[in-house]
């Protein structure tokens, strides 16, 4: 669609004109352009660009930096591409597109995929399986106290925790310290631990 | 919003496919570019990968002409969206505030000039 200043105070109008064909005109044309040019400054975030960069280029004068938030990306030819929302001002070296940046408005809807699971199953000192997306776990030591890893970002997590010396073995018969913590990259224990001992740490 | 660390790099129309053939180079030092293209932002690589970087949507800065310059029937660099709302703005501003009518609202003063 096309939008121009007349479509726009047309638009406008129409809607305050609508309804009761009695009530007249109440409002100025002039005043609902200048209320129309404020909004569309606001909606751009407007922002006049210097004339004179510091490559001595000179940039003509009467152009506004406006900007434009959430433009989806879409898969293009096995790369990505995403279209301009309006036609910037040609300029030298393309830098009528002054600025290419990932969102950070957060508006569009974004279909998640959920993580997969992560499991970290370890016997302290003698071994360690990572199932799940690979990730770098720092921790699984004796007398460490703390495990750490972006694994764990803002994810909960299932922890088994028991003096299982030999790896594999199932540790479901409730003697064993089952819980569930919400970790940010760190997840902290009470106690050290010691060597031989098993741990497994499941993202949920 | 915008910050000068976390953007993609601009290149110039025909220099990502040149620094493609470069191995020392062809991964732009881990950073993402650009080319436009023909309306588009064509990125080096697939930004929305949901094993790589799983961008979505991009924040855009383009340089236009100053509102006040464009005329009546220039084409403004306004999206669908944006016109709508500058619009739903506008008309919320300038919109008179209805009369009550005593006929459901019974608490309410009369108004003094009834419509006609």
């Amino acid at each position: 669609m096309l939008v121009t200043k007349q479509y726009l105070y047309e638009t406008v109008a129409s809607l305050l004109e609508g309804g009761s064909p009695s009530a007249g005109k109440k409002f100025e044309p002039r005043m609902v352009q200048a209320h129309l040019q404020q909004a569309i400054n606001r909606k751009l975030k407007t922002e006049y660009v210097s004339v004179t960069l510091p490559s001595d280029e000179t940039i003509p004068e009467g152009l506004v930096l406006a900007c434009y938030n959430d433009i989806p990306v879409t898969p293009y030819k096995g790369l990505s591409r995403a279209q301009l929302p309006a036609m910037p001002i040609s300029l030298r070296r393309n830098m009528g597109v002054f600025f290419v940046g990932p969102a950070t408005g957060g508006n569009i809807p974004v279909v998640t995929v959920d993580d997969p699971i992560i499991t970290v199953e370890s016997v302290i000192g003698i071994s360690v399986v990572i199932t799940g997306t690979q990730q770098v776990i720092s921790g699984l030591v004796a007398g460490s106290t703390t495990v750490s890893s972006d694994a764990f970002s803002n994810k909960e997590v299932n922890i088994v925790r028991g003096n299982f010396p030999i790896p594999g073995i199932d540790p479901t018969d409730g003697s064993n310290y089952f819980t569930k913590v919400t970790a940010s990259t760190l997840i902290t224990f009470s106690t050290p631990f010691v060597a031989g001992e098993y741990l497994k740490i499941q993202t949920i | 919003m915008l910050t000068a660390l976390d953007q993609y790099i601009p290149l110039q129309n025909g220099q990502a496919s040149f620094i493609k053939e470069q191995n020392l180079i062809n991964d732009l030092l881990g950073v993402v570019g650009y080319e436009v293209r023909d309306g588009f932002v064509v990125f080096t690589e697939d930004i929305t990968n949901p094993d790589g970087l799983n961008v979505n949507a991009v924040d855009m800065q383009l340089v236009v002409m100053d509102i006040g310059k464009y005329g009546d029937y220039d084409i403004l660099p306004l999206t669908a969206d944006m016109a709508a709302q500058v619009v739903a703005e506008v008309v919320s501003l300038l919109m008179p505030t209805p009369y009550p009518d005593k006929r459901v609202d019974s608490m309410s003063e009369e108004p003094l000039n009834k419509r006609g």
